[in-house]
């Protein structure tokens, strides 16, 4: 139970950090090798301390965490356009 | 103690183990994103690789053996630290005269008055702030 709390909220701060690039389409190669790369390897990294049955919980709470800080990124883009005073 | 000694040290996590464990994920995720509020340009990918490793590289995975409590401690107090810290910048942004979400964006945040001035030494997320005239 606890390994399993914990891959979550593992999963959610690596999920949560992997929201913070921008992905630009001119650099979309690169910027999709790094990511799967840091993905795999936190994905590893779980794998190894928690088990293979942490994986899963791991995985959900990284991509609900990426698909939550991604929304309120936008959401914050839309609602404050980008300042000429910076 | 004795029969603890005698066990594989993977199948050994202490309560003091643990909340040791979960103490070092609360402090890890807090200053990851200390790290993250405080850098000054847009995010790179290198930064993404040193985060990720700071939260889940080699200290880690020397520190805590697998397959045991201590990593699922280190995670509740790794989103425990992270979090709180995010949680709490909210409320600030949110409470601070001329402060709102956009602040979030490129860290904008009201102009200086006539009688404030930057302090010499003093930072912030290095964005040059306008005076009012």
């Amino acid at each position: 139970m606890l390994v399993t709390l914990g891959s979550i909220g593992f999963g959610l701060v690596f999920g949560w950090l992997l929201g913070l690039y921008d992905v630009r389409p001119e650099r979309l190669p690169v910027a999709i090798t790094s990511l799967t790369g840091a993905s795999i390897v936190g994905a590893g990294v779980t794998a190894w301390l928690g088990g293979i049955s942490a994986l899963a919980p791991f995985c959900v709470a990284a991509l609900v965490a990426l698909w939550v800080h991604s929304q309120w990124r936008s959401e914050l883009r839309k609602r404050y356009p980008k300042s000429n005073n910076t | 103690m004795l029969q603890e000694a005698a066990q594989p040290a993977s199948e050994v996590a202490t309560m003091l183990q643990k909340i040791g464990a979960g103490a070092f994920g609360a402090v890890v995720g807090w200053y990851v994103y200390y790290i993250n509020r405080w850098r000054k340009d847009d995010v790179q990918l290198s930064d993404i690789v040193t985060l990720v490793g700071a939260i889940g590289g080699a200290a880690v995975l020397a520190l805590f053996p697998e397959k045991t409590d201590l990593f699922g401690a280190y995670g509740i107090g790794l989103a425990s630290g992270f979090f709180l810290y995010f949680f709490i910048l909210v409320i600030l942004i949110n409470k601070a005269p001329g402060f709102d979400s956009g602040w979030f964006i490129d860290g904008r945040g009201p102009a200086l008055t006539k009688d404030q001035m930057i302090s010499a030494g003093g930072k912030g997320m290095g964005l040059e702030p306008k005076r009012e005239e």
